[in-house]
């Protein structure tokens, strides 16, 4: 390589990079003071309220499925592996694709937000499989932890909202072990065998 | 960052401008990483995204990053190696994250993995898109120098702590890193 092409190479890479840093460069968010921001108690009542209400759905729908469950082993491995593959994704996009936006009470409000859905939809994902593969204890195990990671969320922002960052971020990675521990559960049973979970 | 330190009743402070953050306790280290996050996260986001290719990957990478360094902080004997630790976290979270999506392009499933969007509508030049996707394609170590020497900005050595290597080892990657990207670029024009 010539002195002159070396020259370019990092002529170029530099004005690439360039270009990405004027556009990639900004922090998510600005930081406000948590005492500025503090949320009135009920909104925390209300999100309580909702979770309570969600929780009591899936639980209903735990139930009515376990009989479906008894009544019609029917759909084979293969769909079950799928199914399972299916909401282990949605979970781990779920989780991945937020991430706390450190050190904002609102940041943690919106990741908590934004991985509700994808939570809900795995919870009711992994309550409705169903196949002879299927095993009902690994099941409860699994949405019982799912559930550990739904108030997992709402732990990270409480304690955001109380100015414990530290708390909070140990109360993200909680969710993650949560989550890693649900298809952990799975994956122990060897339902989950075609799914690459690194 | 450019800060110094001081020693007030044997607790340590960063001083920057007319910030004095305390850095002993929970309630320092949280000052102290919030400090960091603002000196450091803009950057760390865009290295990251050159080198996993997209953005929000890059910015939960960075979060994660800074999740792990507030959980560790006790470990930080000397707060100005702290960005020398972040990046070197970063970069393994970029690394297991980067094998992380080879092991699931190897299994294609429905619906597609988050962080497999092209270019989260960055406006680049092909020029431009053309060099990025030539750093993506060099070897691991090789597009970790690049990144944090042109897009970081940082010394030989430097990269060599976060990296974990000898600087020797940095130069011959930095080298061999731009023998490739010239050919590759040649090969693209």
């Amino acid at each position: 390589m010539t002195p002159d092409s070396h020259h370019d190479v990092e002529t170029r890479l530099r004005d690439a990079f360039g270009a990405v840093r004027t556009q990639v460069g900004a922090p998510p968010a600005p930081e406000p003071r948590v005492e500025e921001r503090r949320r009135g108690p009920w909104l925390l009542a209300a999100a309580a309220v909702v979770l309570v209400a969600l929780l009591v759905a899936v639980g209903v729908a735990q139930r009515d499925d376990e009989v479906v469950v008894t009544a019609s082993p029917t759909i084979a491995p293969a769909e079950f592996d799928t199914a399972a593959a299916a909401a282990c994704r949605r979970l781990e996009a779920g989780i991945n694709g937020v991430g706390p936006r450190f050190a904002t009470v609102e940041a943690y409000e919106v990741a908590r937000a934004q991985a509700a859905g994808p939570l809900a939809d795995a919870v009711a994902a992994f309550t409705a499989l169903r196949s002879p593969a299927d095993d009902p204890d690994v099941r409860a195990v699994t949405v019982a932890r799912l559930r550990t990671a739904e108030l997992g969320l709402d732990g990270a922002v409480d304690a955001a909202t109380a100015g414990r960052f530290d708390r909070a971020a140990q109360a993200w990675l909680d969710v993650e072990q949560a989550v890693a521990d649900a298809a952990g559960a799975l994956v122990d049973r060897g339902v989950l065998a075609c799914l690459a979970l690194t | 960052m450019a800060v110094t330190r001081t020693e007030r009743s044997g607790v340590s402070e960063v001083m920057d401008g007319a910030t004095v953050v305390p850095m002993t306790g929970a309630v320092g280290a949280r000052a102290a990483v919030e400090e960091l996050y603002r000196a450091e996260a803009a950057a760390l986001v865009g290295m990251l995204w050159v080198l996993v290719g997209d953005r929000a990957t890059a910015e939960d990478l960075a979060q994660e990053a800074f999740v792990r360094l507030q959980r560790s902080w006790h470990r930080v004997t000397d707060p100005e190696r702290a960005a020398a630790y972040l990046r070197s976290i970063a970069m393994n979270l970029a690394r297991s994250r980067v094998r992380h999506l080879r092991v699931v392009d190897r299994h294609p499933a429905e619906p597609p993995p988050l962080g497999r969007a092209a270019d989260d509508g960055l406006v680049l030049r092909d020029d431009q898109r053309a060099v990025i996707e030539a750093v993506r394609s060099l070897p691991e170590r090789q597009r970790q120098c690049v990144v944090l020497r042109f897009y970081g900005g940082l010394t030989e050595a430097a990269i060599a702590d976060a990296l974990g290597c000898s600087r020797s080892s940095v130069k011959v990657h930095l080298r061999r890193a731009l023998a490739s990207l010239a050919s590759l670029l040649e090969d693209r024009r």
